[in-house]
């Protein structure tokens, strides 16, 4: 924005010169104006809006407005980088089309599924939204309402959701779209540590000699940690990297040694590598005895599709994934099929290409990083396959040390920070916590102040409770949920099976359907009320990255029109819902003094939360600039403050320990922190004496998830994808993003510069497979699955290769829908969605 | 195409202005001085103005070219012109203007059969020969790629992936941890089609499409780049030498053909326990 | 973006009006006014004016005895075009 202001006083500068001069007139003083303009810029800091890296920008405000941003030179994550997303930041929030204003669906004045959107007060969008959610949850139970949030929620945003659902409304229909992104991670954490997120910090990029990427186009996706990991390569003596994926993509640049592998056979490498440490003796005797445990998990699970799929049918452990200890000679003799030939074969990657894989791990001099992301997330076996690699890594010994690291990387800016902390997901509740432990849930209940009972188990009276995403477009469609709050994130673009699950859901009449976003995206062209939102430093917000690190910032500009922030429509929405009309009689009597309030009055304004006054002035930075905090100002109450304090209180005083965080104001002084800080101090290794003080003195490695201090090794073998090519549908499709663009496109499309860099979401393809369609580089070509088409062109001279037998398409393009085409499979522990395999044809369009 | 539509309506509208401000001018002398002004800021045409793909050299094609509009009719994509009175360019010539509207590089050349004259020389079939021009990275101070950003737009639109422009990557100085990842053209391989050219995201593109004899500088016809030579040929040109041997300590080797003096890795630092310890040695002994 | 510099003469004696009319029209900034009447204003395309209108409408206000355009810079706007992609869906693929 900046350069096209600076461009525009220039030029009216030029105007007024050209035409005093034309005219003869002396004009008095240098410039006019208009020139002049360039009042001082107030510089403060934030965390980057996109990925799960977590670089720091530095925003320059003036007049109210983000004028200009830069890199944050004093961040240790970026120092002073940023990708070409970021590079952009300033322009985020200045699309032409910000939605302003809430717009509910009516006809003849009345709020009418069927009707056009027209603009409605916050008073009648929620007074209409109450009624349809309080008649829901009363017909339906506790599934018959639901809230999709998001990993780009802020912590506090996450929080307030988690209180509102499970404790307002005694739902457990809570999800985040961090269920399509970091579930499988969370999964195979939980089962090998007992406690989520990685053990290791963005240091390990300059600590390791080895780099092995798994289904991690970290060149495009993690712009910045890729520059570091370059880097390493580029100045450490000795060092490589490996590269694993479907398709070659621009890791392979890079590469020491590519691997293009045939689709859902990484379960089987994995298992190679575990083969071959065995074989070869060069496991860590020591550390296997010290600090593991080997244990299997239930084979022939199923792919998450509806029961009455053939393929769920046909699964004898539908779903299972209960562990059961084995020796180590069991586990010895689970890898020992996957020979080095049996895996060549396989993978169809070369033999010598596999064996310098599995040498550089078994290597006990080389320390290795495995880094992964959606590649081993998005996976109908995404737990196994995470927990495969931790195998490797525990086998080894190479874990919980500088430089020796399986790194689960993030996709969302606070996938870790909210989602996984906060725990907003229907099973979980914060740090850590679970809802089918009645423990963990009458702590929460304790912490919140509400009587026993208050969270409602996985089964209740009223049925089951817990609904994972995938589960809850179902349910819309079948109409056993009624009610949808979709918040921070654009479900209807990103859900797979849009036309078979999705759309039907959304659109069903039974439905009311809301969005709140900033601008109007597809998912907010199918709702029946959109909530204008403010986004990104148009609020105070808190962050948290892939390496544990949590970063706040401060109210930087104010948001447009009547747009009001997340956090602020959660808690405005629970001054709606009386107590009675969504608890029953029973609960209430645990506690009359809660008869006739609002859930405001119970949720927030409890004591607790509300107990940091708020005045204007507030927030200040240690230069005396002061900040708005438009939410604090209208409750009344430092809001965030609040929020964060109490969450706090999970870290401290629950069961489960390891998720220690600072008290608030120090996140505002500093660039993050890692945690658990513990008096002070960030921990930037866990589970390593010296480095985690949750070790002690002579224990040296512990993994304090687990009662005995032992991690799983967990044995699990390549089961084949749920849908591969056959002779109609006769190639691979996977999808995944680009560099320049975001998730879904709504912000980075509307950055001209970014949509003219790339405008459309093109199909990457072999050039043998283009031929034999007789198509070529730039061909208009339709792209059928058994769900849906679309059409695009297609693209072989690209950045993504991919082998004969594959396809690759971007899923920002709002103009092609990729999920019309994508299988809602996922992963059956997880409940992840597999977006990278499924069976496609392509012809000429 | 929006853009093309969008930039004649804008033309036609200006032109309706200055019509009919002329009307109300006071004076016919000032309107003069208004049209000399105006045109100072537009920008100069012939600069950015491409001529299609196998174009004779520029003489050559205006002697050639007749004007007749075919290979304009002939694109698919709409890119080609026909210049216009005014607009620099010799008049009803065809050219394109990169940063709007770059070749696509279509892989049957339509435009060049359709040529009548062979001001578009029919012998171009493979469209990675055309040298339409040739890109530029013109401003390496504004180019953020060269500050260690994360932008290789110009490398990832490059239809000739990976040959006409490559990163050549470099450890960041200044931040001590990243890379950069700075775009080097490559004019054995760039056809000037200003793919890159369009989609550099600066305000001002930092990568420009040049006529090739103002952006290529040319080595003395004295000189060769050994190096380039050997490659070319497949082998040195002069037999290379016998091995080397050398006196040398034990635990030092010497690798002749670059790397030089390598002394064997030192030994970790000790930090397990003494069992540990002693397994290490005898796995480096032997 | 189109910014125009135009010279504009007042009518003798309507120097107020035509002040007080210029500074009401959409787009229009005065950088200077000279004791004899002249003007120096920028015209620039404003949300519900677009430049070329404008610059014919000087001449129709009150007060004004001629505008004359002495200057016209014209830039490029197609770079924001895209803004509208979401709500034009099925726009074409490059350059199609």
């Amino acid at each position: 924005m900046t350069q096209s202001v600076s461009r525009r006083n220039f030029l009216k500068t030029s105007a007024v010169a050209a035409t005093a001069s034309a005219a003869g007139i002396s004009l008095p003083g240098a410039l006019p104006a208009a020139a002049q303009k360039t009042d001082a810029i107030r510089w403060d800091k934030a965390p980057c809006r996109f990925c799960g890296t977590g670089c720091s920008v530095l925003l320059g405000v003036n007049n109210g407005k983000v004028v200009a941003t830069q890199g944050d030179p004093d961040a240790p994550v970026n120092r002073g980088l940023n990708c070409i997303k970021g590079y952009f930041l300033a322009k985020i929030m200045y699309g032409k089309d910000r939605l302003t204003k809430p717009l509910l669906r009516k006809k003849d004045g009345k709020y009418d599924k069927s009707g056009e959107f027209e603009e409605v007060s916050w008073d009648e969008a929620f007074d209409i939204m109450a009624e349809k959610w309080v008649a829901a949850r009363k017909a339906k139970g506790p599934k018959g309402v639901g809230m999709f949030g998001s990993g780009q929620w802020t912590v506090w945003e996450g929080y307030a959701a988690q209180k509102l659902l499970k404790a307002g409304f005694r739902s457990n229909s809570l999800e985040p779209n961090a269920r399509h992104c970091m579930a499988s991670a969370v999964g195979a954490f939980m089962r090998a540590f007992g406690i989520d997120e990685p053990m290791g910090c963005y240091d390990d990029l300059e600590h390791a000699d080895v780099f092995v990427l798994w289904g991690a186009n970290m060149a495009e996706m993690h712009p910045i940690l890729w520059s570091r990991l370059t880097n390493t390569r580029l100045t450490k003596k000795g060092s490589e990297v490996h590269v694993l994926s479907t398709f070659e993509n621009r890791n392979f640049e890079l590469a020491d040694n590519g691997m293009v592998f045939e689709p859902q056979t990484d379960l089987a490498i994995a298992n190679y590598i575990a083969n071959y440490i065995i074989q070869n003796k060069a496991y860590n005797k020591d550390f296997l005895d010290g600090h593991v445990n080997f244990t299997k998990t239930p084979t022939d699970i199923g792919y998450g599709l509806r029961g009455t799929d053939p393929r769920e049918k046909a699964a004898t452990n539908r779903g299972k994934g209960k562990l059961s200890k084995i020796s180590f000679e069991d586990y010895a003799k689970s890898v020992e099929p996957y020979t080095l030939e049996y895996t060549a074969k396989l993978t169809k990657v070369p033999a010598e290409k596999l064996e310098k894989l599995a040498k550089a791990y078994a290597d006990p001099k080389k320390k290795v990083s495995s880094y992964w992301t959606m590649g081993f997330n998005q996976h109908t076996r995404g737990v196994w396959v995470n927990g495969l690699v931790y195998n490797i890594h525990l086998l080894m010994g190479k874990i919980a040390e500088p430089g020796n690291s399986p790194f689960s990387l993030t996709g969302q800016p606070s996938a870790c920070g909210t989602a996984r902390e906060v725990g907003t997901f229907t099973h979980r509740l914060p740090a850590d916590l679970v809802v089918k432990n009645p423990k963990h849930r009458a702590f929460a209940e304790k912490i919140w102040k509400l009587p026993e009972g208050t969270v409602p188990g996985p089964k209740t009276s009223e049925g089951k409770t817990l609904i994972h995403a995938v589960a809850m477009h179902r349910a819309l469609k079948d109409g056993k949920m009624n009610c949808f709050w979709v918040m921070c994130n654009n479900n209807m673009q990103a859900a797979a099976n849009m036309n078979g699950e999705s759309w039907p859901g959304w659109r069903n009449p039974d439905n009311f359907i809301t969005v709140s976003d900033p601008y109007p995206t597809v998912s907010a062209i199918a709702a029946d009320l959109i909530l204008p939102t403010a986004m990104w430093t148009e609020k105070e917000g808190a962050y948290g990255n892939a390496e544990r690190r949590t970063q706040f910032w401060r109210e930087q500009v104010s948001p447009p029109g009547e747009s009001k922030s997340d956090v602020w429509q959660i808690v405005e929405f629970s001054k709606r819902i009386k107590v009675e009309d969504v608890w029953d009689a029973e609960l209430l009597d645990k506690m009359p003094e809660h008869k006739g309030k609002t859930l405001y009055e119970v949720l927030y304004a409890n004591g607790q939360v509300d107990k940091f006054p708020y005045q204007k002035g507030t927030v200040k930075d240690d230069r005396g600039n002061e900040y708005n905090n438009h939410e604090s100002e209208d409750f009344g109450f430092y809001l965030q403050k609040g929020l964060f304090e109490e969450y706090r209180r999970f870290q401290y005083e629950g069961p489960k320990k390891g998720h220690e965080m600072a008290e608030y104001e120090a996140y505002h002084k500093s660039r993050g922190l890692r945690w658990p800080v513990i008096d002070g101090k960030e921990t930037l290794w866990r589970f390593r004496e010296g480095y985690d003080p949750h070790v002690a003195k002579g224990e040296g490695v512990k993994f304090y998830g687990k009662p005995d201090g032992r991690a799983n090794i967990i044995t699990a073998p390549y089961e084949p994808a749920a849908e591969p090519p056959d002779k109609e549908y006769d190639l691979w499709l996977c999808t995944g993003r680009v560099l320049e663009h975001w998730h879904s496109g709504s912000m980075t499309q509307r950055v001209p510069e970014l949509h003219r860099a790339v405008p459309d979401a093109v199909l990457f393809m072999n050039a043998k497979d283009a031929k034999k369609r007789k198509l070529r580089d730039g061909s208009k070509c339709k792209i059928q699955t058994r769900r849906g088409e679309l059409v695009t062109r297609v693209e072989t001279r690209g950045r993504n290769k991919p082998p004969e037998g594959l396809v690759f398409i971007a899923w920002f393009d709002a103009n092609r829908l990729v999920n019309k085409l994508t299988l809602d499979q996922t992963d059956p522990l997880s409940k992840e969605t597999d977006y990278k395999k499924c069976a496609c044809k392509v012809m000429k369009a | 195409m929006p853009t093309g539509k969008h930039a004649k309506g804008k033309t036609v509208s200006r032109r309706r202005v200055l019509s009919d401000a002329a009307k109300t001018a006071c004076g016919v002398a000032l309107f003069g001085l208004a049209v000399g002004l105006y045109a100072r800021p537009s920008r100069s045409l012939p600069a950015d103005a491409v001529r299609p793909p196998g174009a004779l050299p520029e003489k050559d094609f205006l002697g050639a070219c007749v004007r007749c509009g075919l290979c304009v009719r002939d694109c698919p994509y709409d890119i080609l012109k026909l210049a216009e009175l005014g607009e620099g360019v010799a008049t009803g010539t065809p050219y394109f203007t990169a940063r709007s509207g770059p070749c696509e590089m279509c892989t049957d050349i339509p435009c060049v059969p359709a040529c009548p004259t062979g001001a578009l020389d029919h012998t171009l079939t493979d469209i990675t020969k055309a040298r339409m021009g040739l890109a530029v990275l013109i401003d390496q101070e504004s180019c953020i790629a060269f500050q260690g950003l994360r932008c290789e737009v110009c490398f990832n639109v490059c239809p000739v992936r990976g040959k006409a422009i490559k990163l050549e990557y470099r450890p960041n100085k200044r931040s001590g941890k990243h890379a950069v990842f700075p775009p080097v053209v490559y004019s054995d391989d760039c056809t000037g089609c200003g793919l890159c050219e369009k989609a550099c995201i600066l305000e001002e593109a930092a990568i420009k499409v040049m006529p090739i004899r103002l952006a290529k500088g040319e080595l003395g016809r004295h000189y060769r780049l050994g190096w380039e030579q050997k490659q070319k040929a497949g082998d040195a040109l002069v037999t290379p030498d016998p091995e080397h041997k050398y006196n040398l300590p034990e635990g030092l080797r010497y690798d002749h053909s670059g790397r030089g003096l390598i002394a064997d890795e030192p030994a970790a630092p000790r930090t397990g326990s003494a069992l540990d310890t002693l397994r290490k040695g005898i796995r480096e002994a032997r | 973006m189109n910014i125009a510099g135009v010279l504009i003469h007042a009518y003798p004696g309507a120097t107020e009006t035509a002040r007080a009319a210029l500074q009401t029209l959409e787009g229009v900034e005065l950088h200077h006014e000279t004791p004899d009447g002249r003007f120096i204003v920028t015209v620039e395309d404003g949300e519900n004016a677009c430049c070329d209108d404008t610059i014919l409408a000087l001449a129709n206000t009150p007060g004004v005895a001629s505008a004359a355009l002495v200057y016209h810079s014209f830039e490029s706007e197609n770079l924001n075009a895209s803004a509208e992609l979401a709500a034009t869906p099925a726009s074409p693929i490059r350059g199609a």
